[in-house]
């Protein structure tokens, strides 16, 4: 739980004066998912929950990686393990509680790794070569020092969205 | 929306309601003073409120109504029918246009100005008593011209779509005859109009403005959105979980255990509470029927009077939303099949008014509504007939079944969609759709019929839909809740025996429950279909046998974990996709489980409807009965005994203390009826410690209940009948069983209750009589 209050205090910070003044820069929330980093915007994080034990549920579509309790609400969870095909890992994950129109969802993922700020000047759209269904779920790339960031559109990543545009099964570009 | 306009929309609608109620009931009471002041009230605010908010056309409709009232509460004119049902057009039209404001922020009006002038034009008629006189056959055209081209069918039809809580309004109703243009928005606009201002009245405490007397009660409540209640109550199911952890870390600590169980007290105390603020008086439905009553009596030429009992018990809101649709049809039923038209009534020498009669009453953790009428109720001869007629049961099983299981046939989807039985026994229009509803808020519905007496249907309502009895069940290494309302009984199939118990046609797994086949589900394969199953290794479980929309079914699962109150949670649109879960819930040790639903379960299996499916058992069990019969083998004083299985309804083991007597006939209280007891092993002789258990054989006999105490319940085995030696006579009382000579018990030979004392028990609790 300790690293849910160091979420908690991070966007605190977010609403601080101190992010205005420089516009072009974004918080985002870097995650390790296998071997790669990948990031989400903290504005929908409502909050992320360390060692996280979801309860499967049989016969759901293979992304939903089960359910979790989440303030006296049973949450869905979406993997992001089985979204990208790797195989699934034994033991706690790490949750993010992700805010969406329709209501929130938990997206689990290997391990939380810190939140960053970014300028906008190191954001790249997606490459042209991406496979269809990754440009279904990848939102451009952040250029790192040590490596490359793969953005994350929340809203694509939304339980409803996957099930009608299933990206395993050949997908579509995301809306979003 | 403004918060203003949103106050106002609250307020007039709760205003209507009031003013809806008080037409009514001015019909009977058309002197009450306080009636008409109250209505007038209701129109005034409106009126008042609207110029205030610039809404022109609810004004001048409002206004014209408001003059006519002023005549009616000073005195200067009588409250006719007339005037009533122009009043109650002038009431539809109005709510109509709040629901426009609601969803589009404005009262339109553009399409609807000849209506509108219409009905003002009426009520204007109205004020002028000698101009009603003059003009009567030039309004009686001007109603007739709106009236013709919407009301018979389609206004019936209309208004039988359940969800319609009030008729529709003639005059509202004319532009759908005339144009195409705004018909179908204006249409839906009044359909929804019942439900849409029900819902948001009810959503709030007794309304601030209703009489000067009443203004403290006003003070002393608010209102409150039910989503905040919601979460309340999500957030005392989350303290309640966490209580449970606290009182398993802290059970060492003797301080520690102090404090949580204090706060295990104050947090029983606060989810009673919160759950008690989502309750509302059953009056809020009730309220909708007399409108209801009296339109579709006029329509149907038939007079009816309308009681009305325990209108404030009280029932969670969403279960109250949940019981509106079939309320409405059962009442529409009961006026329509049920009470005869006058002229019929006289002819019985009944009374020519019928009388319809609304009852809602707590028992224990449920609600009772009854809907009963009068009327010429529903012949159970025709039923049987009808059932058989349509292949539901075979003519051997309706033999066996009493009048009452025969009524119930009437909610057998095959029955009632055919609607043959509609001009013979008046009934049966969608109350398959009645009963699942019903069931889907883990309810039970009952009806009982006396044929020229009339009919009477019962709701069972649990108190409260948040939280459900349920037993929690594991497969797959997972806990799953299955809901106890759906459960009608267990079967342990033992390790080792699974592979005779579980019979297989091919891949169809079956068990022979009482001498019928059963289908099965394995729940585990059901959730796994593409695993590996070891077909019947004979590893063991539980066969739970459920019940529900009509379908019978055994579910297998690994094992039984305990009965507990769940909490149900929603589940997201993706996994109610599934198909097979209702919900999820928290159990007691903070593990996740997901609520199975029986009722998809069996459709995704492919089960099909319970008497299809017995039609095809009772042939097989017809065949076999020739020569076998099953029994069930006890032992009794030491002698073996075989009861007759057909007649066996359950075992029960209760203490001996329970047994009372009257005169000499032990009896016992069995599910608030009186059943006698043949003890001819004298198991239950006085000086038998009062704490020590006994066993009862609980068996059907005609149509009474009677009870055999025994020692112990060996098995159940079939019985081959037996010839005296030398001749083809066949040998009473006796069968062989197993091998052995048994004595049949002569359950009809158990001595009857005697007749006074049956019934006194009528009178008083069953439990009080005692020797």
């Amino acid at each position: 739980m300790t690293r849910a209050h160091e979420a908690v205090a991070t966007r605190t910070d977010a609403a601080a004066p101190k992010a205005d003044q420089e516009k072009n820069q974004e918080q985002i929330c870097s995650v390790r998912v296998g071997d790669d980093l990948f990031g989400i915007r903290i504005t929908p994080i409502l909050e992320i929950v360390g060692g996280a034990r979801p309860q499967t549920v049989p016969l759901a579509p293979a992304f939903v990686g089960g359910l979790v309790h989440y303030r006296g609400d049973v949450l869905t969870t979406v993997s992001l393990r089985s979204l990208l095909g790797l195989p699934q890992r034994d033991g706690a994950q790490d949750l993010l509680v992700v805010e969406n129109p329709s209501g929130f969802f938990g997206l689990l993922v290997d391990s939380v790794v810190e939140v960053l700020k970014l300028s906008s000047a190191d954001y790249e759209p997606n490459p042209s070569t991406m496979r269809e269904n990754r440009r279904a779920l990848f939102a451009g790339v952040y250029k790192l020092e040590n490596g490359l960031l793969i953005m994350l559109d929340p809203a694509c990543l939304e339980p409803m969205h996957l099930a009608r545009f299933d990206p395993g099964a050949g997908g579509r570009s995301c809306a979003h | 929306m403004d918060e203003l306009t949103r106050e106002f929309l609250i307020e007039s609608q709760e205003g209507l309601d009031r003013m809806e109620r008080c037409l009514t009931q001015l019909e009977s009471t058309p002197d009450d003073a306080g009636l008409l002041a109250e209505i007038f009230r209701a129109v005034h605010t409106i009126k008042g409120t609207t110029g205030f908010l610039g809404f022109k056309r609810l004004e001048k409709l409002a206004h014209a109504g408001e003059n006519l009232l002023g005549q009616l509460r000073d005195g200067k004119l009588a409250a006719t029918p007339e005037i009533i049902t122009c009043q109650l057009q002038l009431l539809d039209v109005l709510r109509s246009i709040l629901k426009l404001i609601e969803e589009q922020g404005e009262e339109g009006g553009g399409d609807c100005a000849s209506t509108d002038e219409t009905l003002i034009t009426r009520l204007e008629e109205l004020q002028n008593p000698e101009a009603v006189k003059a003009t009567a056959h030039a309004t009686a055209r001007a109603g007739g011209a709106a009236k013709p081209k919407s009301s018979g069918s389609r206004r019936r039809k209309t208004a039988s779509a359940a969800s319609v809580a009030a008729p529709m309004d003639p005059i509202v109703e004319l532009p759908v005859a005339a144009g195409p243009g705004p018909v179908a928005a204006e249409e839906k606009d009044i359909s929804g109009t019942g439900a849409e201002s029900h819902g948001t009245a009810s959503k709030s405490a007794p309304p601030p403005d209703s009489m000067p007397s009443s203004s403290s009660a006003a003070e002393s409540t608010l209102r409150v959105d039910v989503a905040l209640l919601n979460r309340m109550m999500n957030l005392v199911g989350e303290l309640v979980l966490t209580r449970n952890q606290v009182l398993q870390a802290t059970a060492s600590d003797a301080r520690m255990t102090m404090l949580s169980r204090r706060l295990d007290m104050v947090t029983a105390d606060l989810r009673e509470s919160v759950m008690k603020a989502r309750m509302q008086p059953v009056s809020n439905i009730f309220s909708k029927v007399p409108r209801m009553v009296r339109d579709i009596s006029r329509d149907l030429g038939k007079r009816v009077r309308l009681e009305m009992e325990g209108q404030d018990t009280e029932l969670d809101k969403s279960l109250l939303e949940a019981i509106k649709d079939p309320l409405t049809h059962a009442v529409r039923n009961s006026l329509d099949h049920g009470i005869e038209p006058p002229n019929v009534r006289e002819k019985s020498g009944k009374d020519p008014e019928g009388t319809l009669k609304l009852r809602a009453a707590q028992e224990g953790s449920h609600v009772i509504v009854e809907i009963s009428d009068d009327g010429s109720g529903i012949s159970v001869e025709r039923v049987r007939a009808k059932a058989i007629e349509r292949d539901l049961i075979t003519e051997e099983r309706a033999a066996q079944m009493s009048e009452r299981e025969l009524l119930q046939l009437i909610f057998v989807p095959g029955f009632s969609t055919a609607q043959q039985i509609t001009h013979v026994s008046g009934r049966g229009v969608g109350m398959d759709v009645v009963r699942t509803n019903v069931e889907k808020i883990g309810g039970k519905i009952e009806i009982d019929s006396r044929v020229g007496k009339g009919t009477t249907l019962r709701m069972r309502i649990p108190l409260t839909l948040a939280i459900v009895p349920a037993l929690i069940v594991r497969s797959l290494g997972q806990s799953f809740a299955l809901p106890q309302g759906a459960l009608s009984e267990l079967v342990h199939v033992p390790p080792g025996q699974a592979d005779s118990a579980i019979e297989w046609i091919e891949d169809v797994p079956l068990y022979r429950l009482r001498g019928q086949l059963l289908p099965l589900v394995l729940l585990d394969r059901l959730l796994m279909p593409d695993r590996d199953h070891d077909a019947g290794s004979g590893s063991g479980g539980f066969i739970a046998i459920l019940e529900s929309d009509g379908r019978r079914y055994g579910l297998i699962v690994d094992e039984l974990a305990d009965p507990e109150e769940i909490v149900v949670k929603p589940l997201s649109p993706v996994l109610k996709d599934i198909g097979v879960f209702s919900g999820a819930t928290v159990l007691g040790n903070a593990d996740l489980a997901l609520i199975l639903d029986p009722g998809a379960i069996a459709g995704k299996a492919g089960v099909k409807l319970l008497n299809e499916s017995d039609v095809a058992e009772n042939r097989q069990a017809v065949e076999d009965a020739g020569s076998r019969r099953e029994y069930l083998l006890v032992e009794v004083g030491g002698r073996r005994a075989a009861v007759p299985l057909g007649d066996v309804l359950r075992i029960e083991q209760l203490p001996v203390k329970r047994v009372e007597y009257i005169g000499h006939q032990p009896v016992l209280n069995f599910e608030s009826q009186l059943m006698p007891l043949e003890d001819a092993g004298g198991l239950i002789s006085s000086d038998v410690n009062p704490e020590s258990q006994i066993i009862v054989v609980v068996c059907r006999e005609s149509d009474r209940l009677v009870g055999i105490a025994v020692s112990h319940v060996l098995d159940v085995a079939s019985g081959a009948e037996v010839f005296e030696a030398g001749t083809t006579r066949l040998a009473k009382g006796v069968t062989l069983l197993k091998e052995r000579m048994t004595s049949v018990v002569y359950v009809a030979g158990v001595a009857a209750i005697p007749a006074d004392v049956g019934e006194l028990e009528e009178q008083q609790p069953a439990g009080e009589i005692s020797a």
